[in-house]
């Protein structure tokens, strides 16, 4: 399985927006946070078991998230994460500084014109 | 469909994590699996299929198993949700608490090192407050003073007072209600039991209204019956001990001095007036030597009248001193009269004492709190994109800083209690360590040194304190852009900033312990040079016993003049007994008379620069007995009686003052003034001095005048002993009593341990300022410890760089050390810089050594250098054993 981006992204930091980004529309739990981070990226951003736990556990340790146990019924009960107001102000920091990076690659690298 | 669950808790068990403690995980884990096979299968591949590509989402378990152990073992929780809920001041705590629950290590060290600062300084603080504070155990104790005479020269060395100068205070000073005037004198007691010999007064009969102090049964004398009644006031001590505690002891009658006295009231048993011992309270009845007014020898109190403050009481008695001086130029010449506060009394020595104590203990304290602040800047590294992000989120810090203060203070309050607690047992400990001499204070009797709620809120207040300092401390040292240099992933800024922080925490640590080290030092040196001191006499083998005579005039002839006479007839002849003698004063006790001499042949100079000596009675034999060497002439014999020509020796300083250029011997003086009537005496011997007042006093000018001619009320009998002192004392008993029956003898001492008991106070204050020192030292020593094993583990990943390059494992330890050498080095030299400063705190309890003397700093540097390289050795050794690989694949 072909996943680089999803791992060296993990390596510079933007799986962390990755994972913000997907919880920003409301609580889920990890298996359908990466489902949505790869219907999103169409398939090129894949999280694996061994790279999106120690993420979440992370972004739970510094307060941007939080992990609650939830039993819907008939089902096993499921851990499902939703943004802190910590972690929709990083959210918004971390998207604005993507954003002047992304510009910035596009322009210097030429990006735009490939 | 396999069991992901069962291969999940393998694979996590493979990376070493027991399953026991992520059951969540393993839960999530597996759900996350059992999801993702349920959507390979509806995506249409085969059972075998879906389980190969799940089984292959295990096969790199290790980046989950790793971030398990970081989360455990930080277990550092964010402070932003409690944040986010935006609880105030109770959310902050609840965080507190929980914070503290969470890191159950650093709790404990950061509560055990400060409750140990708080606890020792409570104890110290609890007998500070106890013996300095406290207040006298009588009414309204803040009117209480103390009047004395004085040199208008020399006014802070008072004098006590005569008896004519005291009856003109009563009639001019208007700032007391009431004076009082007491001798004190020792009394042999009998009842009905065995005689004994008792401290007592003899007094005014206003002291009792000066105290407002009431008898538990009976009564007190009047004035009316001061001058020529036989009566007595008696502890309640003596009352248990010569009449059983009788209640209808009120009326009987006591001997005292071998006269009838009738028992007319019994103090209270807390009554400690002067002191503890004080047993019997009897009129003043003064004679006609004590009229005269240059006869200092009574101590005066009075109590202030209602709205007089002490200063217009000082004022007054220096200008009624002033104006009798005037009036009485011949016999009171520039003299003055002083008060001061009796709750003063008897602390020269003791405040300073334990003023350096608890100086070491609060030394001590702040020693822990830079500790304590060294652990919270390494948790504050651990933390700091936490605290980044979270100002560059806009948090404010001093939003920050209350969460730190909220953990800090739910530790400190922790360590208040592990501080009491300690305290508590410290305090029990105290009767231990303070003797109860050392306890024991005029006018207060033994101290009692209890943790009181007093000793409780210093706990509490030196804990919040504490709580403030460590709290803030990581703020003030990482600076706003250090935590913005947290959030940039590069963080070596930050730590290059902290490491120098926590380098100036250990010099002044270091710079902190240094003068601990140095009062512990400067006392052993002083204790040293006393031992090394010539006493001017040889106690080995010698043993003392003190007697009580008949004899209530210490001026008139002797009632018992044959009793040396009768001692070296019935002691002399004891097996073992190399030579037997008695003393009025023994030398090391404190004991002390003095008396102004004419000296014949010579100017009599004007009033103040009159002759005087100190003023001894012996018995033939007591300066072989003591070993005390005799430079001229001869001892007292048998032949020097009463009925013969009086005779007396004088010491070397005397020789040197009164008699500098030829033999004294032959030479004549006497007692009083040129015109006093009392006979001339002729020197036959010179004895060398002898350091009567304690090893760390000059010898002072003193006479010796044999017991047949001049007598004592008590002697101290010394016998020096061939075979050692410790078997001679039955049969020097034996001996007394066939000298005397019934002659009251109090406990029979070495004279070594007399000399010793002077030294004990220095003894008492080494082994505590030393104690203070050692745990000051290993504090110290833990905190250079923790320093160099953060920087070896904050650079693993350098050291191991460096080893590949070749880099020996002994140089990368040699830096480790270096890393400590400077900050060491740097606070040793503040601290002994700083020590000279303790001189002004102990200058008076040291002896023949100040602050900077070259064996304390040497010995400080060994020290320090000792527990640095001890310090040192766990953490260089790691730096030169990392192993490169590993270090690198830490990363």
């Amino acid at each position: 399985m072909g996943d680089p981006i999803a791992e060296s992204a993990a390596r510079k930091g933007s799986a962390e927006l990755l994972i913000l980004s997907a919880l920003e529309d409301g609580p889920l739990h990890g298996y359908d946070i990466a489902r949505v981070i790869a219907r999103r990226s169409d398939g090129l951003l894949v999280f694996h078991v061994a790279s999106l736990y120690p993420l979440l556990y992370k972004l739970e340790d510094r307060g941007w998230i939080v992990g609650r146990w939830v039993e819907l019924a008939g089902q096993r009960r499921r851990r499902a994460y939703r943004l802190t107001g910590a972690g929709q102000r990083v959210l918004k920091a971390q998207r604005n500084r993507w954003a002047a990076f992304v510009t910035a690659l596009t322009k210097a690298a030429g990006l735009g014109h490939a | 469909m396999p069991d992901w669950r069962a291969r999940v808790t393998e694979r996590l068990a493979a990376e070493g994590l027991p399953p026991g403690d992520h059951r969540e995980v393993i839960e999530e884990i597996t759900d996350h699996l059992g999801l993702l096979e349920r959507d390979y299968l509806r995506a249409g591949r085969s059972e075998a299929e879906a389980a190969e590509a799940v089984a292959r989402e295990l096969e790199r378990m290790q980046p989950v198993a790793r971030a398990m152990a970081v989360r455990r073992r930080r277990r550092s929780p964010s402070l932003t949700p409690a944040g986010a809920r935006g609880a105030g001041a109770m959310g902050d705590l609840r965080q507190a608490v929980r914070l503290v629950w969470l890191r159950p290590a650093f709790s404990a060290l950061v509560i055990g090192t400060l409750g140990l600062g708080v606890g020792l300084s409570t104890a110290v603080f609890s007998v500070f407050d106890a013996m300095l504070l406290g207040p006298l155990p009588f009414s309204e104790p803040d009117r209480l003073v103390l009047l004395w005479d004085a040199n208008a020269d020399n006014a802070a060395n008072p004098y006590i007072v005569s008896a004519p100068n005291y009856q003109d205070w009563t009639r001019e000073a208007k700032s007391f209600e009431t004076l009082a005037l007491w001798e004190h004198i020792t009394l042999n007691v009998s009842a009905r039991e065995e005689p004994e010999q008792v401290p007592g007064l003899r007094t005014t009969a206003s002291l009792f209204d000066v105290l407002r102090a009431a008898p538990a049964l009976g009564r007190v004398f009047t004035a009316d019956e001061e001058q020529d009644r036989h009566v007595a006031v008696i502890s309640d001590r003596v009352w248990h001990a010569h009449f059983g505690g009788a209640p209808d002891v009120v009326g009987r009658s006591i001997r005292l001095n071998g006269l009838p006295y009738d028992v007319v009231g019994v103090m209270p048993a807390g009554f400690a007036f002067p002191d503890r011992r004080t047993g019997v309270w009897i009129p003043i009845a003064l004679t006609t030597q004590d009229e005269e007014r240059g006869a200092h020898s009574f101590f005066a109190a009075g109590r202030l009248r209602p709205g007089v403050t002490f200063e217009q009481a000082r004022a007054e008695m220096d200008q009624v001193g002033r104006s009798l001086a005037a009036r009485y130029p011949e016999s009171s010449p520039n003299q003055t009269a002083v008060a001061t506060r009796m709750s003063e009394f008897g602390l020269l020595r003791v405040r300073p004492m334990l003023r350096a104590v608890l100086g070491a203990a609060l030394f001590v304290l702040l020693i822990a709190c830079v500790n304590v602040v060294n652990l919270q800047l390494g948790q504050a590294l651990v933390r700091r994109r936490e605290f980044a992000v979270r100002v560059a989120l806009g948090g404010r810090l001093s939003q920050i800083a209350r969460q730190l203060l909220a953990e800090n203070a739910v530790l400190a309050a922790m360590a208040g209690l592990v501080g009491v607690a300690g305290a508590w047992v410290a305090t029990r400990a105290v009767e231990l360590i303070f003797t109860t001499g050392f306890r024991e204070l005029p006018m207060r009797g033994e101290v009692a040194v209890s943790l009181d709620a007093r000793g409780a809120a210093f706990a509490v207040l030196l804990s919040m304190l504490t709580a403030v300092v460590v709290g803030l401390a990581p703020l003030l040292l990482l600076r706003r852009a250090d935590w913005q240099a947290g959030l940039r992933a590069g963080d070596r800024g930050a730590t290059a900033v902290a490491t120098r922080a926590r380098s100036a925490l250990i010099a002044l640590e270091v710079a902190l312990v240094v003068v601990v080290l140095s009062a512990a030092g400067l006392m052993a040196r002083s204790l040293a040079h006393l031992l090394a001191v010539e006493p001017g006499l040889d106690p080995e083998g010698v043993l003392t016993l003190q007697v009580s005579l008949p004899q209530t005039d210490t001026y008139g002839p002797p009632a018992r003049p044959t009793f040396c006479a009768d001692l070296t007839r019935e002691a002399g002849q004891l097996p073992g007994l190399a030579s037997v003698g008695a003393i009025s004063h023994l030398p090391f006790t404190g004991a002390n008379a003095s008396r102004g001499i004419s000296i014949d042949g010579q100017p009599v100079p004007p009033p103040g620069q009159r002759p005087s000596a100190n003023y001894r009675l012996t018995c033939p034999g007591y300066f072989a007995s003591v070993g005390i060497p005799l430079v001229e002439g001869r001892d007292f014999d048998e032949h020097d009686r009463r009925e013969g020509a009086p005779v007396a020796i004088v010491n070397r300083a005397m020789q040197e003052r009164y008699w500098p250029d030829a033999s004294p011997v032959g030479q004549r003086f006497r007692v009083g003034g040129a015109d006093s009537g009392n006979p001339w005496m002729t020197i036959v011997g010179v004895a060398d001095n002898v350091r009567h007042f304690g090893l760390d006093a000059a010898p002072e000018r003193e006479f010796y005048r044999p017991y047949a001619q001049a007598a004592w009320p008590v002697m101290t009998i010394v016998a020096r002993s061939r075979t050692g002192a410790a078997g001679l004392e039955r049969p020097l008993r034996e001996a007394l009593r066939r000298v005397e029956p019934g002659l009251p003898a109090a406990q029979a001492r070495p004279l070594a341990a007399v000399i010793g008991a002077s030294l004990d106070w220095r003894e008492t204050l080494l082994r505590l300022l030393g104690a203070f020192a050692v745990i000051g030292l290993v504090l110290a020593g833990l905190g250079v410890y923790g320093v160099l094993a953060y920087f070896v583990s904050q650079r693993t990943r350098e050291f191991g760089v460096r080893l590949a390059l070749g880099a020996s494992g002994p140089s990368l330890a040699g830096l480790t050390v270096r890393q400590s050498a400077w900050p060491l080095t740097l606070g040793a030299f503040a601290g002994v810089a700083l020590s000279p400063a303790l001189g002004g705190v102990m200058s008076s309890l040291l002896f023949e050594v100040r602050p900077g003397d070259p064996m304390v700093v040497g010995g400080i540097g060994i020290a320090i250098f000792v527990v640095a390289l001890v310090a040192a050795w766990a953490p260089a050794r790691r730096a030169a054993r990392v192993d490169p690989l590993t270090a690198l694949r830490d990363e």
